[in-house]
């Protein structure tokens, strides 16, 4: 890790069109915490992550990373801070593990410089702190789902940057495959960076999530410590579902019973 | 692979080294291998040999390599932008834009007054419809395949309904109608040293231009949003390769016509082989481009000789089936 980030968003907002997506929106992640981004669909999660990579552009505020103003960075030197790992995307091209992995470098390296003995370090250390030094030499294409995704955050590993926004990374996984994701974004947390992650999983996000913010219509409806946020009237409010919150070994557990016709 | 890799180099130049050889060797009129051999190391030969050779057979060939070889990086090129196995400046009606900015020029008489206008005409019109199908294909969305082919088809059948019809009205005048249909048959006949001159520097600047983006392009292929994540300036990465492949479809439009699927055959046997990395992709395909091209142009002068074939026929006999083939399994990958 070159530097310690911390990720600050101030009055953020963000348009389409004439809708408004994200409406003054604050939110901070510190270094080696891990922050869960839940809401229903359409709540504007993936669209706030956007915002914050650069995908989309920003109407007002600021975001900042270790203090600086990201709207001041080129694209370039905005990956060496922040990066993205964004759902599944399907990839056309039998592009060899290592070499997804390695292009996590490119923020670091000049257009015609080829990977030096650092590069090479830094994704060998990617390759094995993600357990997938294995598949190096196989397709991308051709691995699992769950192989997939610890690679890609293998790519994110290597990119060294201090702040991770990472759109539901365990979306398409077995239950095995999610459990060991998110042990690797707790050990990835707990070495120093900044983690934001959007889970659908409320008990995954309950138990590996250091602090839970929760979006609807665009707007921070709540956050705050799991077992402060998960409660009964949240549920049925914004994720209009009857459900019953237990506390349990320190960590809330989410039952949900059925969904709500009518809001409450 | 590593091992693949480093004998595929040698054996490349050797294989674009041999047909170029033989372009000088083979043809019409009997010029001997030896004599070919005697040129080559600098002894003397017959004045109407050297003629034949330095001329004629060897500025042909010279621009059959450079449209191979450009034309394959460019389809390469392509193929990693629109991320699709089968875009090609062929298929995605690239190359019928370029045809019609050709004729224009042909048409109005521009090229009476500087002969810079065809090619110019040519490349502008390739990058507007490029710009085109990206447009189109990118506003439905996610670039699914089947949207980057339809719209392909629909720019390039715009283009070629243009084209004819600038040439039934050009029909009245026999110069100029004569003038278009001649050029609109294509191929490397009676091209030589102006041509090439004419061709090589805008080529160059294409080439260079997407082989200093190699790596941009493999980061393209992992998704706009991951390519943005590690600092890719999507957007004008997308807009520098466009503009580079239409020079160089629009510098060989210019010069020998419409040359389908070199760009869509060549980087899809150099990735069975070597991989999709730009990195080895590019250089590899330009190689092969080259010399697939010298060879095509080689056998559409020998087969039915003393006439010749068009080049375009021998390049869609190779090149339709492998595009069959990559649609059928495009198919079988999205099901």
């Amino acid at each position: 890790m070159s530097a310690r980030g911390g990720l600050e968003a101030k009055g953020l907002e963000v348009r389409r069109g004439e809708r408004t997506i994200l409406a003054r929106l604050d939110l901070g992640v510190a270094p080696g915490e891990l922050v869960a981004l839940l809401g229903p669909n359409g709540a504007g999660k993936s669209s706030l992550l956007g915002a914050l990579a650069g995908l989309l552009p920003i109407a007002r505020g600021e975001i900042l990373v270790a203090g600086r103003s990201l709207s001041q960075l080129g694209v370039r030197e905005r990956a060496r801070w922040l990066t993205l790992v964004p759902q599944e995307t399907q990839i056309p091209f039998e592009l060899p593990v290592e070499e997804v992995v390695a292009l996590g470098r490119t923020p670091h390296l000049g257009r015609f410089a080829p990977l030096g003995a650092a590069d090479r370090q830094a994704i060998h250390r990617a390759l094995v702190a993600l357990d997938v030094l294995h598949l190096a030499g196989r397709s991308i294409c051709r691995i699992s789902g769950g192989e997939r995704q610890r690679v890609h955050l293998a790519r994110a590993h290597a990119q060294d940057a201090p702040v991770w926004l990472l759109d539901e990374p365990t979306s398409s996984l077995d239950l095995e495959h999610q459990l060991r994701v998110m042990n690797v974004l707790r050990r990835m947390t707990s070495e120093g960076r900044s983690m934001l992650v959007a889970l659908h999983d409320l008990n995954m996000a309950a138990r590996f999530a250091d602090r839970l913010v929760v979006v609807a219509a665009g707007r921070i409806v709540a956050q705050g410590a799991p077992r402060e946020v998960l409660r009964e009237g949240l549920l049925a409010e914004v994720f209009r579902v009857k459900a019953r919150c237990e506390l349990r070994e320190g960590t809330v557990e989410v039952s949900p019973i059925e969904a709500l016709d009518q809001p409450p | 692979m590593p091992l693949r890799r480093w004998l595929s180099w040698p054996l490349l130049l050797l294989l674009g080294a041999a047909l170029l050889l033989a372009a000088l060797a083979l043809g019409s009129s009997s010029v001997s291998w030896r004599q070919v051999l005697d040129l080559l190391l600098g002894r003397e030969v017959p004045s109407w040999v050297r003629t034949i050779l330095i001329e004629v057979r060897l500025p042909r060939a010279l621009l059959a390599f450079l449209l191979g070889a450009g034309l394959s990086s460019a389809g390469a090129a392509l193929q990693g932008v629109f991320r699709n196995p089968l875009a090609d400046p062929g298929i995605l009606g690239v190359s019928a834009c370029g045809a019609l900015g050709a004729v224009l020029a042909i048409f109005t008489g521009l090229v009476g007054w500087s002969t810079a206008a065809l090619p110019l005409l040519a490349c502008a019109f390739a990058f507007a419809g490029t710009m085109v199908v990206y447009g189109l294909s990118a506003r439905a969305g996610a670039m699914d395949s089947g949207d980057v082919m339809l719209a392909g088809v629909g720019v390039g059948s715009l283009a070629g309904a243009a084209t004819a019809l600038l040439l039934s009205l050009s029909l009245a005048n026999y110069a100029i109608g004569a003038q278009i249909l001649q050029w609109l048959m294509g191929g490397l006949d009676g091209r030589g040293w102006p041509h090439l001159r004419l061709a090589l520097p805008v080529m160059m600047v294409g080439w260079l231009l997407i082989l200093a983006h190699r790596r941009d392009l493999d980061a393209l292929l992992l998704g706009d949003a991951q390519a943005i994540a590690i600092g890719v300036d999507v957007r004008a990465v997308r807009g520098r390769i466009i503009l580079a492949t239409s020079l160089i479809t629009g510098a060989s439009v210019a010069v020998a016509g419409v040359v389908g699927f070199v760009g869509l055959v060549v980087p899809h046997l150099v990735r069975m082989v070597l991989g999709p990395s730009h990195r080895i992709l590019l250089p590899a395909s330009t190689l092969l481009g080259g010399a697939f091209l010298l060879g095509a142009d080689l056998l559409a002068r020998r087969v039915i000789a003393p006439q010749e074939l068009q080049l375009g026929v021998i390049t869609a006999a190779v090149g339709a089936p492998i595009f069959v083939h990559l649609l059928v399994k495009a198919r079988r990958g999205s099901a």
